[in-house]
């Protein structure tokens, strides 16, 4: 599973460089791309490719057979920016993958379902995304790489008038912007 | 008798006074020198005084049909009821339609009646909170287009604007001094503490009037300019407060129910609207300031944003029919409640009523 990843990212890969006029480049340009953003290229595979350091000790990371793209929004109840403890366990991956790299900033943006005052909804969407931040700051991460934007009601994520629609649009979405 | 008078010595008042009727008006169009443009005129009369109330005489063309429309039916209606007109007054609102996946936000003002509606401002990012400047020559509103809420004043007749308020994190929830010079606007911060400012237009001065790490927002003034109310869920659920102006201690004013938001004051100084829940229902009240006492006006599920017609009779407020968001009003009393034609197919929303224009 995780070696078909790779290929198909490596696939990708050179899919991108291929399609673009310059000359393939040697291997470091890749580790940038990768380094940080991808748990699954920082596999061995991947860091042989690499080279070694040049003070001897090999980097790289245990691999983790359940690797996946973490999930970038944290689901709230009704009229609660109280987050849960699975959703905590998500935001301590995030505020590691953040700390990982100091260019990694992240843009935590609150939403509520479209239930009540717009402007008060805008004031309950910037708790989510504070109860979020403040989160990772826990975690470590530095508030200088952490915004937080509400966009209240105003950018739902599912149109639909059910309980479920409006339990899907009570959220925050963590976006990095590198 | 079918009398069908066009100059006022053909009214003969014993015909109508007998029948009961009060008044009679009659008026008629006729071409001018010029072409296309006539003098439309009318005459409102009384038929047991035997006078002439009111007369008015005025020049037209197919341009502004619907604006002479207006003029004289609020001419005839001041005459009438000793109440300013609505008739030509605006309304601004925000419509949400969706574009190839994406919602395409415009701000529009239009007549009061819905029509002859005019887009001021398209985005594909979030645009809300409009209010009118006291002469409704500009608006005030929030722009989401620059990734993050920013606040804009925008002069309708050039289209020309201006960042009024570009704060870190929130910037919401604009509304005009009645002197027009000052707005009230909800400043976030890195923080997130919503808290109610005043922001001088002229000179961008700042000045804090709430501090409590509850939300804050939501800010409107009284006529008088003395006092800003607003909403606050410092007591744990969303009620309605009031702070002086200048700054001071704030003060509670609602109590009944767990959702009181969005205050608006009556031009007259007398109602207090607002979004109130009622048994899960956001439906628009109205509090009568002295009384004290919540009328429930809207019959809808979620209703929102209401806001006074500038003659404190009317309001007008944001409902859902057939899932899609429009508007109607409603007699501050709760007698009337009318549909608005406008939209286009997409969603209508935050309605909010011009004050009377300068003839």
């Amino acid at each position: 599973m995780i070696n078909y990843k790779i290929l198909m990212i490596s696939l990708f890969v050179t899919f991108l460089f291929g399609c673009s006029s310059t000359p393939i480049p040697d291997p470091e340009p890749e580790d940038t791309v990768f380094n940080g953003s991808n748990i699954e290229a920082n596999s061995s595979n991947e860091a042989d490719t690499y080279g070694t350091p040049a003070n001897g000790f090999i980097g790289g990371e245990y691999i983790d057979n359940n690797a996946e793209k973490l999930s970038e929004i944290i689901f709230f109840d009704f009229d609660s920016s109280a987050i849960s403890t699975e959703d905590h366990d998500l935001i301590l991956k995030h505020a590691k993958k953040i700390n990982e790299n100091p260019l990694n900033n992240v843009r935590l943006e609150g939403h509520t379902d479209e239930l009540g005052s717009r402007e008060y909804n805008i004031g309950l969407g910037e708790r989510r995304a504070q109860a979020v931040r403040q989160m990772l700051m826990i975690h470590g991460v530095n508030s200088s790489q952490i915004i937080t934007v509400s966009f209240g009601e105003e950018r739902p994520d599912m149109i639909g008038r059910s309980e479920d629609d409006y339990a899907k649009n009570r959220r925050t979405e963590i976006k990095y912007i590198n | 008798m079918l009398q069908k008078p066009t100059e006022g010595e053909n009214v003969y008042f014993d015909d109508w006074s007998i029948l009961g009727v009060e008044a009679v008006l009659i008026g008629k169009l006729t071409q001018s020198q010029k072409p296309n443009t006539f003098i439309f005129q009318f005459q409102l009369f009384d038929t047991f005084k035997r006078k002439q109330l009111i007369g008015f005489r005025m020049t037209v063309n197919s341009k502004n049909y619907r604006a002479a429309g207006h003029r004289a039916a609020d001419i005839i209606y001041e005459e009438l009821t000793g109440i300013k007109g609505i008739f030509s007054t605006k309304i601004a609102y925000i419509t949400a339609h969706k574009e190839n996946d994406n919602l395409i936000y415009s701000l529009i003002v239009s007549d009061q009646d819905g029509e002859n509606d005019f887009k001021i401002v398209e985005s594909k990012h979030p645009i809300m909170s409009p209010a009118w400047s006291p002469d409704s020559r500009q608006l005030a509103y929030v722009s989401f287009e620059d990734s993050k809420s920013s606040i804009f004043i925008q002069t309708l007749r050039s289209g020309n604007r201006f960042k009024i308020s570009d704060e870190m994190g929130i910037n919401g929830a604009p509304s005009f001094s009645p002197d027009g010079s000052k707005l009230v606007i909800t400043l976030g911060g890195v923080r997130g503490n919503l808290d109610i400012y005043t922001l001088n237009v002229a000179s961008k001065q700042l000045n804090r009037l709430t501090t409590h790490r509850g939300i804050d927002t939501e800010g409107a003034w009284s006529q008088d300019g003395k006092y800003i109310y607003f909403t606050s869920d410092r007591s744990g659920s969303p009620q309605i407060y009031r702070i002086p102006s200048v700054g001071g201690s704030p003060e509670r004013i609602t109590y009944e129910g767990k959702y009181n938001a969005r205050p608006r004051l009556s031009p007259d100084s007398s109602k207090l609207a607002m979004v109130h829940n009622d048994r899960g229902n956001y439906r628009i009240a109205v509090m009568n300031l002295k009384k004290k006492d919540l009328l429930i006006l809207s019959s809808g599920s979620q209703d929102e944003s209401p806001s006074f017609s500038p003659n404190s009779d009317i309001l007008i407020y944001a409902t859902r029919h057939k899932n899609l968001g429009v508007l109607e009003t409603v007699s501050a009393d709760g007698s009337i409640r009318q549909k608005i034609a406008s939209g286009h197919g997409g969603d209508v929303r935050e309605p909010v009523w011009s004050p009377f224009p300068n003839f």
